[in-house]
Protein backbone atom coordinates (compact mmCIF):
# COMPACT_ATOMS: atom_id res chain seq x y z
CA UNK A 1 0.00 0.00 0.00
CA UNK A 2 1.65 3.08 -0.89
CA UNK A 3 2.51 6.37 0.85
CA UNK A 4 0.30 9.45 1.44
CA UNK A 5 0.93 11.14 -1.90
CA UNK A 6 3.59 13.82 -1.63
CA UNK A 7 1.84 16.64 -3.49
CA UNK A 8 -1.04 16.51 -0.07
CA UNK A 9 1.43 15.86 2.18
CA UNK A 10 3.19 19.26 1.26
CA UNK A 11 0.14 21.01 1.48
CA UNK A 12 -0.46 20.39 4.62
CA UNK A 13 2.89 21.15 6.03
CA UNK A 14 2.47 24.19 4.53
CA UNK A 15 -0.81 24.64 5.89
CA UNK A 16 0.38 23.83 9.24
CA UNK A 17 3.15 26.25 10.19
CA UNK A 18 1.60 29.16 12.32
CA UNK A 19 2.90 33.13 10.85
CA UNK A 20 6.03 34.70 11.94
CA UNK A 21 6.08 35.78 15.55
CA UNK A 22 8.27 37.38 18.42
CA UNK A 23 9.68 33.83 18.96
CA UNK A 24 11.51 33.94 15.68
CA UNK A 25 14.88 33.16 15.75
CA UNK A 26 17.96 35.40 15.46
CA UNK A 27 21.01 35.44 13.46
CA UNK A 28 22.60 34.58 16.58
CA UNK A 29 20.95 31.29 17.25
CA UNK A 30 20.36 30.25 13.76
CA UNK A 31 24.21 30.64 13.35
CA UNK A 32 24.81 28.37 16.59
CA UNK A 33 21.91 26.14 14.90
CA UNK A 34 24.31 25.65 12.41
CA UNK A 35 27.63 25.18 14.28
CA UNK A 36 26.11 23.25 16.31
CA UNK A 37 26.84 24.89 19.97
CA UNK A 38 23.50 25.59 20.64
CA UNK A 39 22.43 23.75 24.00
CA UNK A 40 20.29 20.74 24.00
CA UNK A 41 17.59 22.31 25.81
CA UNK A 42 17.87 25.25 23.56
CA UNK A 43 17.66 23.18 20.10
CA UNK A 44 15.18 21.40 21.25
CA UNK A 45 13.09 25.01 21.83
CA UNK A 46 14.39 26.61 18.67
CA UNK A 47 13.53 23.23 16.70
CA UNK A 48 10.26 23.25 18.08
CA UNK A 49 9.81 26.85 17.17
CA UNK A 50 10.60 26.20 13.28
CA UNK A 51 8.64 23.42 13.31
CA UNK A 52 5.64 25.96 12.83
CA UNK A 53 7.18 28.65 11.56
CA UNK A 54 7.13 28.86 7.84
CA UNK A 55 10.12 32.10 7.94
CA UNK A 56 11.86 30.28 10.39
CA UNK A 57 11.94 27.44 8.48
CA UNK A 58 12.64 28.98 5.14
CA UNK A 59 15.65 30.76 7.05
CA UNK A 60 16.83 27.46 8.09
CA UNK A 61 16.86 26.01 4.70
CA UNK A 62 18.17 28.96 3.20
CA UNK A 63 21.06 29.01 5.50
CA UNK A 64 21.59 24.90 4.80
CA UNK A 65 21.39 25.66 0.90
CA UNK A 66 24.33 28.10 1.31
CA UNK A 67 26.31 25.52 3.28
CA UNK A 68 29.09 24.04 1.07
CA UNK A 69 28.81 20.24 0.12
CA UNK A 70 29.24 18.11 3.09
CA UNK A 71 32.25 16.81 4.11
CA UNK A 72 31.53 12.78 4.03
CA UNK A 73 33.49 11.40 6.92
CA UNK A 74 36.38 8.41 5.98
CA UNK A 75 34.83 5.76 8.05
CA UNK A 76 37.53 5.10 9.97
CA UNK A 77 37.07 8.21 11.30
CA UNK A 78 33.24 7.95 12.49
CA UNK A 79 32.74 7.87 16.47
CA UNK A 80 32.05 3.96 16.21
CA UNK A 81 35.32 2.86 14.42
CA UNK A 82 36.89 4.85 16.88
CA UNK A 83 35.76 3.04 19.96
CA UNK A 84 36.28 -0.01 18.43
CA UNK A 85 39.90 0.37 17.45
CA UNK A 86 40.44 1.28 21.13
CA UNK A 87 38.33 -1.33 22.19
CA UNK A 88 40.10 -3.91 19.95
CA UNK A 89 43.92 -2.19 21.20
CA UNK A 90 42.98 -2.58 24.68
CA UNK A 91 41.69 -6.49 24.08
CA UNK A 92 44.93 -7.22 22.16
CA UNK A 93 47.40 -6.04 25.22
CA UNK A 94 45.04 -7.75 27.79
CA UNK A 95 45.20 -11.02 26.21
CA UNK A 96 49.36 -10.30 24.97
CA UNK A 97 50.03 -9.62 29.08
CA UNK A 98 47.66 -13.04 30.20
CA UNK A 99 49.74 -15.28 28.04
CA UNK A 100 52.82 -13.44 29.06
CA UNK A 101 52.29 -14.83 32.87
CA UNK A 102 54.10 -17.86 33.76
CA UNK A 103 51.09 -20.43 34.48
CA UNK A 104 49.53 -19.57 30.81
CA UNK A 105 52.74 -20.32 28.65
CA UNK A 106 52.34 -22.98 26.50
CA UNK A 107 54.13 -25.91 26.66
CA UNK A 108 57.32 -26.06 24.66
CA UNK A 109 56.38 -28.74 22.11
CA UNK A 110 53.34 -26.09 21.47
CA UNK A 111 55.08 -23.19 21.19
CA UNK A 112 57.40 -25.04 18.52
CA UNK A 113 53.73 -25.66 16.99
CA UNK A 114 53.13 -22.79 17.35
CA UNK A 115 56.10 -20.81 16.29
CA UNK A 116 56.65 -22.99 12.80
CA UNK A 117 52.59 -22.09 12.28
CA UNK A 118 53.55 -18.37 12.45
CA UNK A 119 56.36 -19.01 10.49
CA UNK A 120 54.78 -20.57 7.70
CA UNK A 121 51.69 -18.09 7.51
CA UNK A 122 51.25 -15.20 5.75
CA UNK A 123 52.47 -11.59 7.03
CA UNK A 124 49.69 -10.27 9.48
CA UNK A 125 48.18 -7.32 9.29
CA UNK A 126 48.98 -4.26 10.85
CA UNK A 127 47.10 -3.19 14.15
CA UNK A 128 43.65 -1.85 13.32
CA UNK A 129 44.96 1.58 14.74
CA UNK A 130 47.64 1.62 12.11
CA UNK A 131 45.65 0.48 9.26
CA UNK A 132 45.34 3.04 6.64
CA UNK A 133 43.23 2.17 4.23
CA UNK A 134 42.09 2.87 0.74
CA UNK A 135 41.20 6.63 0.64
CA UNK A 136 37.58 6.81 -0.19
CA UNK A 137 36.38 9.02 -3.33
CA UNK A 138 34.92 12.27 -1.93
CA UNK A 139 31.65 12.70 -3.09
CA UNK A 140 28.14 12.88 -1.21
CA UNK A 141 26.50 10.08 -1.34
CA UNK A 142 23.44 9.13 -3.25
CA UNK A 143 20.89 8.07 -0.79
CA UNK A 144 17.27 7.04 -2.34
CA UNK A 145 14.63 9.14 -1.55
CA UNK A 146 11.99 7.52 0.60
CA UNK A 147 9.98 5.40 -0.77
CA UNK A 148 10.10 7.03 -3.96
CA UNK A 149 9.50 4.88 -7.04
CA UNK A 150 11.09 6.66 -9.34
CA UNK A 151 14.38 5.82 -8.32
CA UNK A 152 14.33 2.89 -9.86
CA UNK A 153 14.74 4.89 -13.34
CA UNK A 154 18.60 5.53 -14.49
CA UNK A 155 20.16 8.43 -12.94
CA UNK A 156 20.29 10.06 -16.28
CA UNK A 157 17.33 9.51 -17.24
CA UNK A 158 16.04 11.79 -13.95
CA UNK A 159 19.11 14.16 -14.54
CA UNK A 160 17.32 14.58 -18.69
CA UNK A 161 13.54 14.58 -17.85
CA UNK A 162 14.75 17.17 -15.00
CA UNK A 163 16.58 19.54 -17.52
CA UNK A 164 13.73 18.97 -20.24
CA UNK A 165 11.05 19.95 -17.26
CA UNK A 166 12.96 22.63 -16.49
CA UNK A 167 14.10 24.53 -20.00
CA UNK A 168 10.99 23.58 -21.82
CA UNK A 169 8.19 25.97 -19.63
CA UNK A 170 9.27 26.94 -16.29
CA UNK A 171 5.76 27.35 -15.56
CA UNK A 172 4.85 23.77 -16.58
CA UNK A 173 3.23 21.48 -13.91
CA UNK A 174 5.96 18.50 -12.38
CA UNK A 175 4.78 15.37 -12.71
CA UNK A 176 2.03 14.23 -9.70
CA UNK A 177 3.76 11.21 -9.33
CA UNK A 178 6.95 12.90 -8.96
CA UNK A 179 8.00 12.28 -4.68
CA UNK A 180 9.05 15.74 -4.72
CA UNK A 181 9.21 18.43 -7.64
CA UNK A 182 13.03 19.92 -7.59
CA UNK A 183 14.24 17.61 -5.29
CA UNK A 184 17.10 15.76 -6.15
CA UNK A 185 20.25 14.09 -3.63
CA UNK A 186 22.89 17.07 -3.58
CA UNK A 187 24.68 15.16 -6.87
CA UNK A 188 21.61 15.97 -9.11
CA UNK A 189 20.97 19.73 -7.47
CA UNK A 190 24.41 19.90 -8.06
CA UNK A 191 23.80 18.98 -11.52
CA UNK A 192 21.31 21.34 -11.95
CA UNK A 193 22.48 24.37 -10.19
CA UNK A 194 21.84 27.11 -12.92
CA UNK A 195 18.22 25.95 -12.98
CA UNK A 196 15.90 27.84 -10.79
CA UNK A 197 13.18 26.08 -8.87
CA UNK A 198 10.17 24.89 -10.55
CA UNK A 199 7.19 26.88 -9.19
CA UNK A 200 4.47 25.27 -7.46
CA UNK A 201 1.88 22.72 -9.11
CA UNK A 202 -1.62 24.93 -9.96
CA UNK A 203 -4.35 22.37 -8.50
CA UNK A 204 -6.68 21.65 -11.41
CA UNK A 205 -8.53 19.13 -12.85
CA UNK A 206 -9.34 20.44 -16.07
CA UNK A 207 -6.04 20.99 -18.59
CA UNK A 208 -8.09 23.12 -20.56
CA UNK A 209 -8.13 25.46 -18.21
CA UNK A 210 -4.18 25.73 -17.41
CA UNK A 211 -4.20 29.51 -15.46
CA UNK A 212 -1.79 31.76 -17.68
CA UNK A 213 1.31 32.29 -15.40
CA UNK A 214 1.46 34.93 -12.99
CA UNK A 215 4.71 37.33 -14.29
CA UNK A 216 5.63 38.61 -11.07
CA UNK A 217 5.82 35.26 -9.52
CA UNK A 218 7.60 33.65 -12.43
CA UNK A 219 10.47 36.37 -11.51
CA UNK A 220 10.58 35.59 -8.29
CA UNK A 221 14.10 33.66 -7.72
CA UNK A 222 12.48 31.19 -5.03
CA UNK A 223 13.90 28.26 -4.43
CA UNK A 224 11.89 27.59 -1.49
CA UNK A 225 8.61 25.86 -1.58
CA UNK A 226 6.69 27.77 1.20
CA UNK A 227 7.83 30.98 -0.10
CA UNK A 228 6.89 30.28 -3.44
CA UNK A 229 3.23 28.61 -2.78
CA UNK A 230 1.86 31.76 -3.39
CA UNK A 231 -0.07 31.35 -6.75
CA UNK A 232 -3.83 31.73 -5.59
CA UNK A 233 -6.44 29.95 -6.81
CA UNK A 234 -9.91 31.31 -8.25
CA UNK A 235 -12.56 28.85 -8.45
CA UNK A 236 -14.74 28.88 -11.45
CA UNK A 237 -18.33 27.64 -11.48
CA UNK A 238 -19.41 26.60 -15.16
CA UNK A 239 -22.70 25.81 -16.24
CA UNK A 240 -24.22 23.39 -18.61
CA UNK A 241 -23.80 25.96 -21.52
CA UNK A 242 -20.43 27.11 -20.57
CA UNK A 243 -21.40 30.60 -21.69
CA UNK A 244 -22.62 31.36 -18.20
CA UNK A 245 -20.21 30.82 -15.46
CA UNK A 246 -19.52 32.13 -12.00
CA UNK A 247 -15.85 32.78 -10.29
CA UNK A 248 -15.34 33.31 -6.62
CA UNK A 249 -13.30 36.12 -5.67
CA UNK A 250 -11.52 36.94 -1.77
CA UNK A 251 -14.10 37.84 0.67
CA UNK A 252 -17.04 36.48 -0.56
CA UNK A 253 -17.14 38.24 -3.64
CA UNK A 254 -18.58 36.54 -6.91
CA UNK A 255 -18.03 37.34 -10.46
CA UNK A 256 -20.32 36.26 -13.38
CA UNK A 257 -19.95 35.87 -17.02
CA UNK A 258 -22.52 35.56 -19.76
CA UNK A 259 -19.85 35.17 -22.23
CA UNK A 260 -17.58 32.35 -21.76
CA UNK A 261 -15.60 34.12 -19.20
CA UNK A 262 -14.38 36.83 -21.21
CA UNK A 263 -16.17 39.66 -19.58
CA UNK A 264 -17.21 39.39 -15.89
CA UNK A 265 -19.92 41.44 -14.49
CA UNK A 266 -19.88 41.70 -10.21
CA UNK A 267 -22.63 40.56 -8.50
CA UNK A 268 -23.23 40.75 -4.97
CA UNK A 269 -23.83 38.39 -1.98
CA UNK A 270 -23.84 39.49 1.23
CA UNK A 271 -21.65 36.90 2.11
CA UNK A 272 -18.81 38.19 4.91
CA UNK A 273 -16.98 35.20 4.75
CA UNK A 274 -14.75 33.36 1.94
CA UNK A 275 -16.23 31.00 -0.65
CA UNK A 276 -14.84 28.24 -1.08
CA UNK A 277 -16.71 26.03 -4.23
CA UNK A 278 -19.98 25.90 -5.86
CA UNK A 279 -21.93 24.11 -8.55
CA UNK A 280 -23.94 25.59 -11.49
CA UNK A 281 -26.89 22.65 -12.63
CA UNK A 282 -28.48 25.18 -14.99
CA UNK A 283 -27.77 28.74 -16.75
CA UNK A 284 -29.67 30.70 -14.03
CA UNK A 285 -28.76 28.15 -11.19
CA UNK A 286 -25.95 27.99 -8.84
CA UNK A 287 -24.86 26.82 -5.45
CA UNK A 288 -21.97 28.30 -2.97
CA UNK A 289 -20.56 26.81 0.08
CA UNK A 290 -17.78 28.61 1.94
CA UNK A 291 -16.57 28.92 5.37
CA UNK A 292 -18.38 28.69 8.60
CA UNK A 293 -21.35 26.98 7.04
CA UNK A 294 -21.98 29.69 4.57
CA UNK A 295 -24.55 28.44 1.67
CA UNK A 296 -25.82 30.71 -1.03
CA UNK A 297 -28.58 30.33 -3.90
CA UNK A 298 -29.30 31.77 -7.16
CA UNK A 299 -31.88 30.61 -8.98
CA UNK A 300 -32.33 33.77 -11.46
CA UNK A 301 -28.22 33.83 -12.32
CA UNK A 302 -28.43 37.55 -10.50
CA UNK A 303 -29.27 37.82 -7.27
CA UNK A 304 -28.36 36.03 -4.05
CA UNK A 305 -29.71 34.04 -1.11
CA UNK A 306 -28.51 32.97 1.87
CA UNK A 307 -29.33 29.27 2.72
CA UNK A 308 -29.69 28.47 6.31
CA UNK A 309 -26.85 25.42 7.31
CA UNK A 310 -27.12 23.91 10.31
CA UNK A 311 -23.73 23.91 11.14
CA UNK A 312 -21.04 26.54 11.02
CA UNK A 313 -18.25 24.25 9.86
CA UNK A 314 -16.78 25.33 6.69
CA UNK A 315 -17.79 23.36 3.60
CA UNK A 316 -15.57 22.31 1.00
CA UNK A 317 -17.22 20.82 -1.98
CA UNK A 318 -20.53 20.88 -3.16
CA UNK A 319 -22.50 19.27 -5.97
CA UNK A 320 -25.93 19.99 -6.96
CA UNK A 321 -29.16 18.69 -9.73
CA UNK A 322 -30.92 21.89 -9.45
CA UNK A 323 -32.11 24.64 -6.85
CA UNK A 324 -34.07 22.41 -4.73
CA UNK A 325 -31.33 19.11 -4.35
CA UNK A 326 -27.93 19.56 -3.32
CA UNK A 327 -25.14 17.63 -1.41
CA UNK A 328 -22.69 19.37 0.50
CA UNK A 329 -19.49 18.26 2.00
CA UNK A 330 -17.83 19.62 4.93
CA UNK A 331 -14.23 20.10 5.79
CA UNK A 332 -14.84 17.09 8.17
CA UNK A 333 -15.77 14.93 5.24
CA UNK A 334 -19.23 14.57 6.54
CA UNK A 335 -22.23 14.96 3.60
CA UNK A 336 -24.94 16.71 3.90
CA UNK A 337 -28.15 16.93 1.62
CA UNK A 338 -31.20 18.75 0.74
CA UNK A 339 -33.81 18.06 -1.40
CA UNK A 340 -35.76 21.37 -0.73
CA UNK A 341 -33.46 24.20 -1.70
CA UNK A 342 -31.73 24.28 1.45
CA UNK A 343 -34.65 24.74 3.82
CA UNK A 344 -33.62 20.73 5.73
CA UNK A 345 -30.70 19.25 5.81
CA UNK A 346 -29.87 15.86 6.45
CA UNK B 1 33.18 31.43 22.22
CA UNK B 2 35.08 32.59 18.63
CA UNK B 3 37.40 34.68 20.05
CA UNK B 4 39.09 35.64 17.00
CA UNK B 5 36.26 35.83 15.08
CA UNK B 6 34.58 38.51 18.05
CA UNK B 7 37.90 40.26 17.71
CA UNK B 8 37.40 41.03 13.98
CA UNK B 9 33.96 42.13 14.20
CA UNK B 10 34.71 44.47 17.10
CA UNK B 11 37.69 46.16 15.26
CA UNK B 12 35.27 46.38 11.79
CA UNK B 13 32.36 47.70 14.27
CA UNK B 14 35.28 50.03 15.37
CA UNK B 15 36.52 51.14 11.65
CA UNK B 16 39.79 49.57 11.86
CA UNK B 17 40.41 49.86 8.37
CA UNK B 18 43.13 46.80 8.55
CA UNK B 19 40.30 44.59 10.10
CA UNK B 20 37.89 45.67 7.49
CA UNK B 21 40.55 44.69 4.82
CA UNK B 22 41.22 41.53 6.21
CA UNK B 23 37.30 40.89 6.53
CA UNK B 24 36.59 41.83 2.70
CA UNK B 25 39.33 39.46 1.93
CA UNK B 26 38.60 36.87 3.79
CA UNK B 27 34.68 36.86 3.91
CA UNK B 28 33.50 38.67 0.75
CA UNK B 29 33.92 35.33 -1.52
CA UNK B 30 31.84 33.39 1.13
CA UNK B 31 29.81 35.89 1.29
CA UNK B 32 29.34 35.84 -2.37
CA UNK B 33 28.98 32.03 -2.51
CA UNK B 34 26.45 31.92 -0.40
CA UNK B 35 24.35 34.78 -2.24
CA UNK B 36 24.47 32.97 -5.42
CA UNK B 37 23.69 29.74 -3.76
CA UNK B 38 20.27 31.13 -2.82
CA UNK B 39 19.55 32.67 -6.37
CA UNK B 40 21.53 31.12 -8.74
CA UNK B 41 20.51 34.40 -11.20
CA UNK B 42 23.05 36.56 -8.40
CA UNK B 43 19.94 38.36 -7.35
CA UNK B 44 20.66 37.71 -4.03
CA UNK B 45 24.14 39.84 -4.39
CA UNK B 46 21.99 42.78 -3.77
CA UNK B 47 21.60 41.85 -0.99
CA UNK B 48 25.22 40.76 0.25
CA UNK B 49 26.23 44.25 -1.20
CA UNK B 50 23.67 46.06 1.09
CA UNK B 51 24.69 43.33 4.01
CA UNK B 52 28.12 45.12 3.36
CA UNK B 53 26.83 48.35 4.11
CA UNK B 54 25.52 47.58 7.16
CA UNK B 55 28.32 45.78 8.43
CA UNK B 56 30.49 48.42 7.36
CA UNK B 57 28.49 50.87 9.18
CA UNK B 58 27.22 53.59 7.20
CA UNK B 59 24.17 54.48 8.90
CA UNK B 60 25.19 57.11 11.53
CA UNK B 61 23.27 57.49 14.99
CA UNK B 62 24.45 60.12 17.44
CA UNK B 63 27.04 60.75 14.78
CA UNK B 64 28.19 56.84 15.69
CA UNK B 65 28.58 54.50 13.40
CA UNK B 66 25.83 51.93 13.26
CA UNK B 67 27.82 48.92 12.21
CA UNK B 68 25.73 45.53 12.12
CA UNK B 69 28.61 43.56 13.28
CA UNK B 70 27.42 45.21 17.64
CA UNK B 71 25.19 42.40 16.72
CA UNK B 72 27.73 39.39 16.76
CA UNK B 73 28.20 38.24 20.14
CA UNK B 74 30.57 35.58 18.84
CA UNK B 75 28.91 32.42 19.71
CA UNK B 76 29.35 30.93 15.99
CA UNK B 77 31.66 31.43 13.89
CA UNK B 78 31.43 34.66 11.81
CA UNK B 79 31.37 32.79 8.76
CA UNK B 80 27.85 31.33 9.58
CA UNK B 81 26.95 34.40 11.09
CA UNK B 82 26.77 36.25 8.06
CA UNK B 83 25.65 33.19 6.15
CA UNK B 84 22.49 33.61 8.64
CA UNK B 85 22.32 37.25 8.56
CA UNK B 86 21.92 37.00 4.53
CA UNK B 87 19.66 34.05 5.01
CA UNK B 88 17.12 36.21 7.36
CA UNK B 89 17.50 39.19 4.79
CA UNK B 90 17.07 37.23 1.51
CA UNK B 91 13.36 35.36 2.99
CA UNK B 92 12.61 38.46 4.21
CA UNK B 93 12.75 39.84 0.90
CA UNK B 94 11.17 37.05 -1.09
CA UNK B 95 7.91 37.73 1.84
CA UNK B 96 7.55 41.16 0.97
CA UNK B 97 7.73 40.52 -2.27
CA UNK B 98 5.33 37.88 -2.28
CA UNK B 99 3.00 40.35 -0.09
CA UNK B 100 3.34 42.93 -2.97
CA UNK B 101 2.83 40.67 -5.25
CA UNK B 102 -0.36 39.16 -3.74
CA UNK B 103 -2.57 37.92 -7.21
CA UNK B 104 -5.47 40.18 -8.65
CA UNK B 105 -8.07 37.49 -9.39
CA UNK B 106 -7.87 37.91 -13.24
CA UNK B 107 -4.39 36.96 -12.86
CA UNK B 108 -5.14 34.16 -10.45
CA UNK B 109 -5.49 30.24 -11.76
CA UNK B 110 -8.82 28.96 -12.80
CA UNK B 111 -9.78 25.70 -11.11
CA UNK B 112 -12.70 23.07 -12.71
CA UNK B 113 -15.00 22.52 -9.99
CA UNK B 114 -15.18 18.93 -8.70
CA UNK B 115 -18.62 17.09 -9.36
CA UNK B 116 -18.54 14.12 -7.39
CA UNK B 117 -19.39 14.14 -4.05
CA UNK B 118 -18.09 11.23 -3.00
CA UNK B 119 -14.83 11.78 -3.91
CA UNK B 120 -14.58 15.12 -2.64
CA UNK B 121 -15.78 13.70 0.89
CA UNK B 122 -13.01 11.30 0.56
CA UNK B 123 -10.27 13.85 -0.29
CA UNK B 124 -11.73 15.83 2.67
CA UNK B 125 -11.36 12.74 4.96
CA UNK B 126 -7.88 11.91 4.47
CA UNK B 127 -6.80 15.42 4.38
CA UNK B 128 -8.44 16.45 7.49
CA UNK B 129 -7.05 13.26 9.02
CA UNK B 130 -3.55 13.88 7.30
CA UNK B 131 -3.86 17.55 9.34
CA UNK B 132 -4.44 15.90 12.86
CA UNK B 133 -1.65 12.89 12.29
CA UNK B 134 1.14 16.09 11.05
CA UNK B 135 0.15 17.63 13.99
CA UNK B 136 0.71 15.25 16.29
CA UNK B 137 3.63 14.30 15.24
CA UNK B 138 7.05 15.62 17.08
CA UNK B 139 8.16 18.89 16.06
CA UNK B 140 11.71 17.52 14.97
CA UNK B 141 9.83 15.15 12.89
CA UNK B 142 7.66 17.94 11.63
CA UNK B 143 10.65 20.18 11.20
CA UNK B 144 12.62 17.64 9.00
CA UNK B 145 9.05 16.89 7.00
CA UNK B 146 9.08 20.43 5.99
CA UNK B 147 12.63 20.76 5.32
CA UNK B 148 12.42 18.34 3.13
CA UNK B 149 9.09 17.81 1.38
CA UNK B 150 8.22 21.91 1.73
CA UNK B 151 11.83 23.69 1.52
CA UNK B 152 12.46 20.65 -0.93
CA UNK B 153 16.15 20.50 0.63
CA UNK B 154 18.29 17.29 -0.39
CA UNK B 155 18.56 14.70 2.10
CA UNK B 156 22.37 15.66 2.65
CA UNK B 157 20.60 19.28 3.40
CA UNK B 158 18.26 17.72 5.89
CA UNK B 159 20.59 16.01 7.19
CA UNK B 160 23.17 19.11 8.03
CA UNK B 161 20.21 20.99 9.22
CA UNK B 162 18.64 18.52 11.70
CA UNK B 163 22.05 17.09 12.90
CA UNK B 164 21.80 13.59 11.57
CA UNK B 165 23.61 12.31 8.54
CA UNK B 166 21.90 11.56 5.37
CA UNK B 167 21.17 8.23 6.14
CA UNK B 168 19.40 8.92 9.09
CA UNK B 169 17.43 11.54 7.53
CA UNK B 170 16.46 9.52 4.31
CA UNK B 171 15.24 6.75 6.76
CA UNK B 172 13.39 9.26 9.69
CA UNK B 173 11.55 10.74 6.93
CA UNK B 174 10.49 7.32 5.64
CA UNK B 175 9.43 6.57 9.34
CA UNK B 176 7.08 9.20 9.30
CA UNK B 177 5.52 8.90 5.91
CA UNK B 178 4.79 5.30 7.79
CA UNK B 179 3.45 6.97 11.36
CA UNK B 180 0.85 9.49 9.16
CA UNK B 181 -0.09 6.87 6.85
CA UNK B 182 -1.00 4.62 9.50
CA UNK B 183 -2.44 7.51 11.68
CA UNK B 184 -4.92 8.62 8.80
CA UNK B 185 -5.75 4.78 8.23
CA UNK B 186 -6.61 4.45 12.03
CA UNK B 187 -8.70 7.81 12.24
CA UNK B 188 -10.54 6.92 8.65
CA UNK B 189 -11.29 3.64 10.63
CA UNK B 190 -12.28 4.49 14.02
CA UNK B 191 -13.68 7.91 13.64
CA UNK B 192 -14.92 8.23 10.30
CA UNK B 193 -16.05 4.57 9.97
CA UNK B 194 -14.92 3.54 6.60
CA UNK B 195 -13.86 -0.08 5.77
CA UNK B 196 -10.65 -0.95 3.92
CA UNK B 197 -12.06 -0.73 0.55
CA UNK B 198 -13.35 3.10 0.84
CA UNK B 199 -10.29 3.54 2.64
CA UNK B 200 -8.04 2.18 -0.18
CA UNK B 201 -10.73 4.55 -2.42
CA UNK B 202 -9.77 7.75 0.06
CA UNK B 203 -6.08 7.42 -0.46
CA UNK B 204 -6.75 6.37 -4.60
CA UNK B 205 -8.57 9.77 -4.51
CA UNK B 206 -6.34 12.02 -3.32
CA UNK B 207 -3.18 10.17 -5.41
CA UNK B 208 -5.10 10.95 -8.28
CA UNK B 209 -5.44 14.40 -7.43
CA UNK B 210 -5.39 15.84 -4.17
CA UNK B 211 -8.34 18.74 -5.62
CA UNK B 212 -8.95 22.39 -6.70
CA UNK B 213 -8.94 23.63 -3.01
CA UNK B 214 -6.07 25.67 -1.14
CA UNK B 215 -5.42 24.01 2.15
CA UNK B 216 -3.97 27.04 3.46
CA UNK B 217 -6.93 28.45 3.26
CA UNK B 218 -8.95 25.21 4.09
CA UNK B 219 -7.67 24.61 7.59
CA UNK B 220 -6.62 28.22 8.70
CA UNK B 221 -8.69 30.83 7.15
Amino acid sequence: MSNVPPRLLRETLLAQPAPPSSACLDAETLAAWFDGVLGRRERAMAESHASTCARCQAMLAAIAKTAGPSVTRKWWQTTTIRWLTTIAATSTAAVMLWMKTPEHQPSSALRLNQTNAVENAPAPAPPAAATQPAPRKQTTPVFKRPDDSKDETPRETLNEARRDRITANAEESVAAADDRPGAATAVERDANAAAPAAPPVPLTTDSSSQPAPRAAAKSLPVPFRSLAKEINSTVEVVSPDRNTRWRLVTGGGVEHSTDGGATWQVQSTGAARSLTTGAAPAPTTCWLVGRAGIVLLSTDGRTWQRVAFPETIDLVAIRASDGANATVTAADGRAFTTTDGGKTWR
Amino acid sequence: MNEEDLELARLCAEGDERAWERFVREYRPLLYRAADALDHTQGAREIADSLYADLFGIKMSDGQRQSLFRYYQGRSSLATWLRAVLAQRYVDRVRVLRKMDSPPDEDAAVHAVEPDPERTRYVALVRHALGRAVASLTARDRLRLGCYYVEELTLAETGRLMNESEATSSRRLARSRVTLRQDIERQLREEAGLNDTQIAECFASVTDDPGPLDLKQVIYE
